[in-house]
């Protein structure tokens, strides 16, 4: 008798037991992987004590204005002037890019001293694209060391 | 009636007999044991899912593994009284039906196979937070026609795009105008539009590299980074793999309390910018706390 009161205690305590934790077990599907915490660095970020006046273009000065051009396509003798498109799959075959003032050509190097085509195709297609930069002449070359670049009026 | 006395009599001594031996098999009690306490778990920490569901995770107790080691015990409290849940052998639990707003302390410790819980526990302070994950949360580059600005909270109870004429709405910015940089910011320091934003917005200098809101977990208040009014350049944080997580707050105007949210910029195969021609984009998802002056969590051990 003892025996048999033993197990059905034991049996109904582990029935209890198991449905009690399936009942109320919820966990995700797959373990949630953590993101990578980190802090900005001060190349990356800019922090403004005081929030500056926000003006679309009055902070800028351009140095040349013109358009964006292929210099493939103007040794070629065609219209050199290119679309964004037309821009972009130049830059994806390394073709280079130029800008083309009302008076002169210019090289295009960024302020890491590289040439730089890729910025120029942001703005194919432009009608005025303002540079604000150093301009150099160099053995008979136009090249404009660029800070900025932005359309416009 | 002799026939009577005797069933009675039988009776009585089958009940006696069973009362006796239900008594004697108390002292035996098979549950009774002397299984370990287990160690508790510790670093608890949590993500807002949506306006309802909070996800915690934690680091697992040292008695994980041990076969007598039956799991985890959470007790809930603040809003609604909730009886404590009971969880497997597992790191992480969604809790659900929760309240945007109400700040939660979730409190958790290990149990074993008898039910004896740890004597120690790991807790964190939390709220839910509204998540907005539709493909239409976009900055646009400065050549487009859309707009380079957002409102992570507009008219209409969602994240919008906004031109440089609506400048005075704007919380967040992009500016593709400078070479080799992709700026995102406060509006106050992307230097488009006319006009002074309305509201204060503030990024903190703390960050994450992930693909997915789920996965930021945190133990501290987020009141606690650093926040200023800032201008990040995406392109000097690019791992070339993942997105980018902010913490952003705003303090409306009139108000004194911030609301806080995070926001995640996506990253395309091919960086940041994502669709083509004058109508590139940076696309974002946003976690934010509609409720004022609860920073999602703080930490109570």
């Amino acid at each position: 008798m003892k025996k048999i009161f033993g197990i059905l205690s034991l049996l109904a305590i582990l029935f209890v037991a198991v449905n009690a934790q399936e009942a109320v077990k919820k966990t995700l599907p797959q373990e949630p992987a953590e993101a990578t915490k980190k802090t900005l660095t001060q190349e990356a970020s800019k922090p403004v004590a005081q929030p500056q006046k926000a003006v679309k273009t009055q902070q800028f000065k351009a140095d040349v204005t013109g358009q964006v051009i292929s210099l493939t396509k103007l040794a070629m003798g065609a219209d050199p002037v290119v679309t964004k498109a037309e821009a972009d799959e130049m830059v994806k075959k390394n073709q280079p890019l130029a800008l083309k003032a009302a008076d002169q050509i210019y090289l295009v190097y960024n302020t890491k001293n590289a040439f730089d085509s890729r910025s120029l195709a942001k703005f194919a297609g432009v009608q005025n694209l303002g540079v604000a930069g150093e301009v150099r002449y160099i053995n008979g070359f136009a090249v404009i060391f660029a800070k900025q670049m932005q359309p416009v009026e | 009636m002799k026939l009577l006395r005797l069933f009675s009599l039988l009776a009585f001594l089958s009940l006696s007999t069973l009362i006796f031996t239900a008594c004697e098999e108390d002292t035996d009690d098979p549950v009774t044991s002397d299984k370990p306490i287990p160690s508790a778990p510790t670093n608890l920490r949590a993500t807002s899912i949506s306006a309802t569901e909070v996800l915690l995770k934690w680091d697992k107790s040292a008695s994980h593994d041990s076969s007598w080691f039956a799991g985890y015990e959470l007790t809930v409290t603040g809003g609604n009284p909730m009886t404590p849940i009971k969880i497997g052998k597992t790191d992480n639990y969604k809790v659900s039906g929760l309240q945007e707003g109400v700040v939660y302390t979730f409190t958790l410790k290990s149990v074993n196979s008898d039910n004896k819980t740890s004597t120690g526990s790991t807790s964190v302070t939390w709220s839910p937070a509204s998540r907005f994950e539709t493909d239409d949360i976009r900055m646009y580059v400065f050549e487009s026609q859309n707009g380079s600005g957002l409102t992570i909270y507009g008219e209409n109870n969602k994240p919008e795009n906004l031109k440089a004429s609506e400048k005075t709405k704007w919380h967040l910015g992009l500016d593709n105008r400078t070479t080799d940089s992709l700026f995102f910011g406060s509006a106050s320091q992307i230097d488009i539009g006319t006009g002074t934003p309305t509201d204060k917005v503030e990024i903190a200098d703390t960050y994450w590299e992930t693909n997915t809101l789920d996965n930021i977990f945190e133990t501290a208040a987020l009141n606690t980074l650093n926040f200023a009014e800032r201008r990040i350049d995406l392109l000097k944080l690019d791992n070339g793999q993942t997105g980018l997580a902010f913490v952003v707050r705003i303090l409306r105007q009139g108000q004194t309390n911030y609301n806080y949210a995070k926001v995640l910029i996506e990253r395309g195969s091919g960086g940041f910018l994502q669709g083509s021609g004058n109508d590139r984009y940076i696309k974002m998802k946003i976690s934010y706390q509609k409720v004022a002056g609860v920073p999602y969590a703080k930490t109570s051990n």
